[in-house]
């Protein structure tokens, strides 16, 4: 199973940029707020500050 | 019931797919929702962020349903929950009970005082009940978003749920309404039909919620609804984990029910919803930046 820990910050980023297009799931609720969460969790990565297992 | 009716034939094999879907579920099957792709092909799929709601903004040490809740808990939740109730001049109030006593200095029914009365009673802490509309302004007005669920309480005309959605559409926030009620939810996918032009495209997305085991197969929900909250006592990860995959595109799953201590953050993570709508979202992120 793939946990969000395993993914870079690249990674991390291209997901909600994918998912931000709406090519994936356009009717996602709550897009935004998950691709803010996306974000924040590859600028953990960056930065070390947290593990990331969400 | 008469199988002979399409209705009910209807059922019986919804019924039977929703058992053959569990059972391969049960196999062993992950959830993934996110297919990212290089140059077109499909090269990973990464499960998703929990997104942590504020339930009612706060309601631990702070009062439930006031812009001070929803203050503290924002810097950390990705999404603010809160509820909404007509009063009885019709304007939109934002409070959980049907009655002002526990929550304020006021008493009696909230759909029997003006909107004018309710703002005027003060909560425990010294805030007072916001106005749908005071709400969306403050939210408009700070730095760090979050998402909105805004749970319709009560019974509610098409009209008066029109007048919420095109109320909530003027501003550019991402928002979702909930219900208990399919009958609420039914007339807030009219509503967006019906949302006037210049908001066209912030429509209200439908978030079915449900307190006790669900009463319907997964793929009858993701046909309706955006999301769907349950209990914590009940969502477990079979359901979730059907509602994920059976549904095209994935149906959100929310948790719901007192979630406060470190153990309950356990359970909701067991369950892989999508969403834990906690009691006190700092505490709640503590836990996940833990882990």
């Amino acid at each position: 199973m793939i946990t969000l820990d395993m993914l870079d910050a690249v990674t991390l980023r291209k997901a909600a940029a994918v998912l931000e297009s709406r090519a994936i799931n356009p009717r996602r609720l709550f897009l935004r707020a998950t691709c803010r969460a996306l974000r924040n969790i590859a600028e953990e990565v960056e930065t070390g500050r947290a593990p990331v297992k969400r | 019931m008469d199988a002979t009716k399409p209705g009910s034939r209807r059922k019986i094999l919804g019924i039977v797919a929703f058992l053959a879907v569990l059972a391969a579920l049960l196999a062993g099957s992950v959830l993934f929702w996110t297919e990212l792709k290089a140059d077109g092909a499909p090269v990973l799929k990464a499960p998703a962020p929990r997104l942590i709601a504020g339930h009612r903004g706060a309601t631990r040490g702070v009062d439930e349903n006031t812009i001070p809740a929803f203050s503290y808990a924002l810097p950390y939740a990705d999404v603010l929950e809160m509820d909404v109730r007509l009063t009885s001049d019709k304007k939109m109030v934002i409070m959980h009970d049907a009655t002002l006593d526990r929550t304020t200095n006021c008493a009696g029914r909230v759909s029997s005082r003006t909107l004018a009365y309710i703002k005027a009673c003060r909560t425990p802490r010294g805030s007072h009940p916001p106005s749908l509309r005071q709400f969306l302004a403050w939210a408009d007005a700070q730095t760090k978003t979050a998402a909105l669920q805004l749970e319709l309480k009560g019974a509610w005309t098409q009209d008066q749920v029109q007048r919420f959605v095109n109320e909530v559409a003027s501003y550019d926030l991402e928002a979702a309404a909930s219900s208990f009620s399919t009958a609420n939810l039914a007339k807030v996918e009219r509503a967006n039909d019906s949302l006037p032009d210049e908001t066209a495209g912030r429509h209200l997305d439908t978030v079915l919620i449900e307190g006790g085991d669900p009463t319907m197969p997964p793929f009858l929900i993701c046909d309706s609804y955006a999301g769907y909250a349950n209990s914590i006592s009940y969502l477990k990860k079979t359901y979730v984990d059907a509602l994920q995959q059976v549904c095209n595109p994935p149906t959100y799953a929310a948790v719901y029910g007192s979630i406060d201590s470190d153990p309950d953050y356990q359970t909701a993570y067991d369950t892989t919803a999508d969403m834990w709508i906690v009691e006190d979202a700092k505490d709640a992120r503590r836990w996940l930046n833990s882990r």
